[in-house]
């Protein structure tokens, strides 16, 4: 079946019109571009971090967006937002992460896909130090990286990271516990080499 | 070892709040009481250095994101939003067009079975036509068969050609 051309999505009488479809969205466009201007920064860098490769968190970004405007959260405050839209990006990342896993199994030996892990060029300033957390970053699980970043680097509590991630309350303490240390070990090592 | 302590999100907090910072101000009541327990806190310590860590290089990669504008975002969520509205008001139409196929190769599936003999005697009837010569049943199956098909294209190739239109 061939795709309906988009022109004529408006033209649908009682099926869905542009003004209903905008209405399916959680918030109007001036309020999606604030929360935007105030999220997509960090966001960004948290799916960087996570993932290792831009182009895969700016994919995420905006899928985590596009989600986040069709799941119609109930109104929330921006700290309920802003936990939402973090709580899909992870949901993201770890669907990601099982279908890389997946490949891995069906793909043959060196029929691997293309290596998509490059890294954003670090600036002078810091450059140095950038470079050696993105170092350490690629040496710690996928699961480690997030939960470090949530905790750290955006502050949450340790219930909301495990609300976040689907980890058990009791076991995000050792989680995190081992991966700081485990970090903090890396970059030790670096900064003594 | 000790693997937690129960004073390090509060220490994070108040990083972040801006009460641990050392630069001249009086700190407030809990913001010093905070410090010297950071000071004596190899956990809380090594969680500090972390969160500054993190905070510096979040700042540069923010700078750095490749983001796509808002407006961009914003514009192709909405084209997104639509496709998957016309997919979805398009979703019976779909079914029932599959089910039409799939009734209508069943029906002339049954009718051939139904009336085998009779197809068996009308390829007898062409394969006795003298331009086929002797033997040639499976011949006439051949052509019944391609006749069959070039209908049914012509009769795909109709409604596509509709359909477009």
């Amino acid at each position: 079946m061939r795709a309906m051309p988009i022109s004529k999505c408006e033209t649908l009488d009682g099926v869905e019109k542009a003004q209903e479809i905008e209405r399916v969205f959680a918030m109007d466009e001036a309020s999606f571009r604030a929360f935007y201007a105030q999220t997509a920064r960090p966001l960004w860098a948290y799916l960087f971090r996570a993932s290792g490769d831009p182009t895969l968190a700016e994919d995420l970004l905006q899928e985590t967006y596009y989600r986040f405007l069709r799941a119609r959260p109930d109104p929330m405050n921006d700290a309920h937002w802003k936990n939402y839209l973090y709580r899909i990006a992870t949901n993201l990342l770890t669907d990601h992460r099982c279908r890389e896993r997946g490949k891995e199994f069906t793909n043959l030996p060196g029929e691997a896909g293309a290596d998509r892990s490059a890294t954003i060029e670090p600036r002078a300033e810091g450059g140095s130090e950038r470079t050696e957390l993105e170092s350490a970053f690629k040496q710690m699980k996928a699961r480690e990286r997030e939960i470090l970043w949530l905790a750290y680097a955006e502050g949450y509590k340790h219930e909301e990271i495990a609300e976040l991630t689907g980890i058990k309350a009791a076991s995000l303490r050792p989680l995190l516990f081992r991966a700081r240390r485990k970090l903090a070990e890396i970059l030790r090592g670096g900064s003594k080499a | 070892m000790k693997m937690h302590c129960e004073k390090e999100e509060e220490v994070i907090r108040a990083r972040a709040e801006g009460l641990l910072a050392d630069n001249g101000e009086p700190a407030s009541e809990g913001g010093a009481a905070l410090r010297e327990h950071v000071a004596a806190c190899p956990i809380c310590q090594e969680a500090l250095f972390l969160a500054e860590l993190f905070e510096r290089d979040q700042r540069a990669l923010g700078a750095q994101a490749p983001l796509p504008e808002a407006d961009l975002v914003w514009w192709k969520a909405q084209l997104r939003a639509r496709r998957e509205a016309v997919r979805r008001a398009e979703a019976p139409v779909v079914f029932a067009e599959k089910a039409a196929w799939v009734t209508g190769a069943l029906s002339a599936a049954g009718l051939a079975a139904w009336q085998w003999p009779a197809i068996r005697g009308w390829l007898a009837l062409i394969a006795s036509a003298p331009i086929l010569g002797p033997h040639s049943e499976p011949l006439a199956a051949l052509f019944v068969a391609g006749l069959v098909s070039t209908l049914v294209l012509a009769g795909v190739s109709l409604y596509l050609i509709w359909s477009e239109k």
